[in-house]
């Protein structure tokens, strides 16, 4: 379900704009021990898990329906009483559960937004966004998501660029600037964020889904070095360039592009990317960098589709501001991201 | 830019469209997508994603239960809420 086309047409978008107001969540929330775990139980309101799920409800709980167009007829036909204006009546949210709800951007750190995108070889030197008939549930092709996508056009959500968020803290994003920095000058990234560049946002079962770090033995190797690029009264500009080689080297069936891998995974990126710094107002104007390289096996956890051979997944980084709440998501996606800076 | 350019540029970066560029063999090894200075911002900019993808910012969304809850009774509104494993404002 999640970000269908089938579903988020014009229609719908407009329809939720100017009738309801709109809340996403994690499906964490359901088993909150607070007030909102309290709400979403005693509604009856079920979350299923990664199919994602809608739900229409009055201020005190009562669900309206399945689709936007049922829930907001049966809206406007309660009484009065019911939906005016402080006709219900809100308590206090009390004591919020903090073992299930997410962690928040660090004090004074950046968030960077990352998007990951698997294409398809289509022909030599030719890249194209994958379809239904790409997406294969077993190692020879027989089971795609092409019947899926063409009986219901649009429902299919793995082409798409699967966002994500890389958090630096100030301590961090600060040991990135050299003291005194001289054009030509190489080093490299700090350990702690190379570390974490590679395990947490280098991981391809991004893709689809949510997820955690990959572990220590899944990375063969891996170095991000950063080059001063240029230096002047008012700004420093970095380069960042390089490389990992995650999870197994792939079966010769496979780098021979005869059949998909549904039981192992790796991806080989190389990186390449600007961080732009500005000296007076001390702070980076542009973190801008790209990921590219081969990979086989499933696109996310579970049951996730692969595609047949080595192919390109991509990974774009780009610096947010943090204020819409979509920025403010946490790495990985879920309050597993407790343990992002450990 | 208008919307019908938009939606026309919207609607073949969603299709199987075919996009050229130079591949690179590693070392005895299969050929790769060449990441250089001269693709880098084309390749960044198809990863990203595109107008149709982001189609869902035009709603206003809140990040809390009790924030919707709060603001539907305010506003004489019913509440949508949408949820997925991991959230749908990161996950597609």
């Amino acid at each position: 379900m999640g970000r269908a086309p089938r579903f988020w047409t014009d229609e719908t978008f407009t329809l939720i704009s100017e009738n309801f107001i709109a809340v996403s969540v994690s499906n964490y929330d359901q088993n909150r021990k607070d007030a909102v775990g309290e709400f979403v139980r005693s509604a009856g309101m079920q979350f299923p898990g990664a199919g994602g799920s809608r739900w229409y409800v009055t201020a005190d709980g009562k669900i309206l329906g399945r689709s936007p167009k049922e829930s907001l007829e049966k809206w406007k036909k309660l009484p009065e009483v019911e939906r005016a204006r402080g006709a219900v009546k809100v308590g206090e949210l009390g004591d919020i559960d903090a073992l299930r709800t997410g962690p928040t951007p660090p004090a004074g750190g950046l968030i960077i937004k990352v998007y990951y995108r698997a294409f398809m070889r289509d022909g030599p030197g030719k890249l194209r966004y994958v379809v239904g008939k790409d997406l294969w549930h077993d190692e020879d092709g027989k089971k795609t998501e092409e019947k899926l996508e063409s009986t219901y056009p649009g429902s299919i959500t793995t082409p798409q660029a699967q966002p994500d968020h890389m958090w630096l803290t100030e301590a961090e994003w600060k040991s990135l600037i050299p003291a005194s920095p001289r054009q030509g000058e190489k080093f490299p990234v700090p350990t702690g964020i190379t570390d974490r560049v590679i395990r947490w946002h280098l991981n391809p079962l991004s893709v689809y889904g949510e997820t955690t770090s990959l572990g220590p033995k899944a990375v063969r190797a891996g170095e991000l070095t950063l080059t001063v690029d240029a230096v002047s009264a008012t700004s420093v500009r970095l380069r960042l360039e390089g490389f990992a080689k995650l999870g197994k080297e792939p079966p010769e069936a496979v780098a021979q592009g005869t059949c998909a891998c549904i039981d192992q995974w790796g991806y080989e990126p190389r990186l390449l990317g600007f961080i732009e710094y500005d000296i007076a107002k001390k702070v980076f104007t542009r973190f801008d960098v790209v990921a590219m390289g081969n990979h086989f096996g499933r696109l996310g956890i579970a049951d996730s589709a692969a595609r047949v051979g080595l192919q390109p997944l991509g990974i774009s980084f780009e610096l947010v501001t943090g204020n819409a709440p979509a920025d403010r998501i946490p790495p990985g996606r879920t309050p597993t991201a407790k343990n992002y800076f450990k | 830019m208008d919307v019908i350019k938009l939606k026309s540029i919207a609607a073949l970066l969603v299709g199987p469209v075919l996009l050229a560029f130079a591949e690179g063999p590693e070392a005895n090894g299969p050929k790769t997508v060449n990441l250089t200075d001269a693709t880098y911002t084309k390749l960044r900019d198809l990863v990203r994603p595109n107008a149709t993808e982001l189609a869902w910012q035009k709603i206003s969304w809140r990040a809390s239960v009790w924030d919707g809850i709060v603001e539907g009774q305010q506003s004489d509104k019913p509440i949508l809420i949408w949820m997925l494993n991991g959230h749908p404002l990161a996950c597609t």
